[in-house]
């Protein structure tokens, strides 16, 4: 569960707010309150700040720079990631093609559940699109949705092996 | 992921470290006691196999499993020739029930032996209700989409994980709260 879900969750207690009167307020669909609260669904700061109104609370979003606290392995993939993202380009998006092309048909066809086949559809569009900047997110991020992302990666077999290396190394 | 991808892994981790065990953690660990033929496929499993090596310190854990990951990782030669990868996990990856290293299945065959049948290595999988609180407590979509999966098509007892989460260390209470509500919530 997101921030978002459980500072909906503290105002809709604090104020005795119901799902459903919340929606009837809001004009946000019950179900889709649910799923806020749930964690199945992400909610954008506007979203939550509009829902936080109808509470009578307005949202304060702080900007400070937090260290997140990756597990070894997940940190040793952002590296790598990053190592990568350096060489990231359109023209690089093009030239990676053919082996990401051949990874995703081979992550598609062996990986299974969710959030993973949504985020191997996302990487293609992303691919498909030459959306460098979306690309270079999922490849360096440190919110939930990019960890998710490089889980399954079909960045595979784009680093040299000495840089690969060399990162692991690092990481170590 | 399959059953024999799985035995593989662990073959070639006990060959990297030079052990004759390794423990599986992660979500591949049900293929201990199910193989990918029964698991239903809302069960969300990815390319890597959690290992958890066996070890006197945290300090030697963590130093074998960065050996595990320089070898057999992410991006590694052998995850490029095979297809999936191998990540060396220490302790701090899972919060586990009390009793849990009593639990663990053990994967030893033909498949699990280096070349010449011997030795047999030995992977130790977590328990399936043992895997399940460890998935709640990290709560992640995926793990909540693998537990409720499991549960759905009756291969975990969601009575016996509720129980086991009553059991995770004083540390961890918050986060099996959490996953309690999850549990009570699916009646």
């Amino acid at each position: 569960m997101d921030s978002g879900s459980a500072v909906l969750r503290e105002v809709m207690t604090e104020t005795g707010t119901s799902q459903v009167e919340l929606a009837r307020v809001s004009g946000v669909r019950q179900p889709s309150i649910s799923q806020f609260l749930s964690g199945r669904a992400s909610m954008s700061d506007d979203m939550l700040s509009r829902l936080l109104a109808c509470m009578g609370r307005r949202l304060e979003v702080v900007r400070r720079p937090v260290d997140v606290p990756l597990d070894r392995s997940h940190r040793r993939s952002w590296l790598l990631h990053r190592e990568l993202a350096a060489q990231l380009s359109v023209g690089a998006i093009r030239a990676w093609g053919p082996i990401v092309e051949k990874n995703l048909a081979d992550l598609e066809a062996r990986v299974q559940g969710q959030p993973h086949g949504r985020n191997l559809a996302r990487w293609r569009q992303l691919v498909s699109d030459e959306d460098v900047a979306g690309v270079r997110r999922a490849m360096t991020g440190l919110d939930v949705e990019s960890i998710e992302m490089r889980e399954v990666s079909p960045l595979r077999g784009l680093l040299s092996h000495q840089d690969r290396d060399r990162v692991v190394g690092v990481a170590s | 992921m399959r059953r024999d991808q799985l035995e593989h892994a662990i073959r070639t981790a006990c060959q990297i470290l030079g052990h004759p065990t390794v423990i599986v953690v992660g979500s591949q660990s049900i293929l201990g006691t199910f193989d990918e033929q029964r698991l239903p496929a809302a069960a969300t499993m990815s390319l890597e196999i959690d290992i958890l090596p066996i070890a006197t310190s945290d300090e030697e854990t963590a130093r074998l499993a960065d050996l595990l990951e320089g070898i057999a990782g992410e991006w590694s030669d052998f995850h490029e020739m095979h297809g999936f990868s191998i990540d060396g996990v220490d302790l701090e990856t899972a919060i586990l029930p009390a009793g849990w290293r009593e639990r663990l299945v053990a994967v030893q065959n033909l498949n699990t032996a280096a070349i010449g049948g011997a030795p047999q290595f030995t992977g130790l999988c977590l328990d399936k209700e043992d895997l399940c609180v460890a998935k709640l407590c990290a709560y992640r979509e995926k793990d909540l989409e693998f537990v409720g999966a499991l549960a759905d098509a009756g291969f975990v007892d969601l009575r016996v994980v509720e129980s086991r989460l009553r059991e995770v260390p004083d540390a961890s209470a918050g986060r099996a709260a959490q996953a309690l509500r999850w549990v009570a919530s699916r009646g």
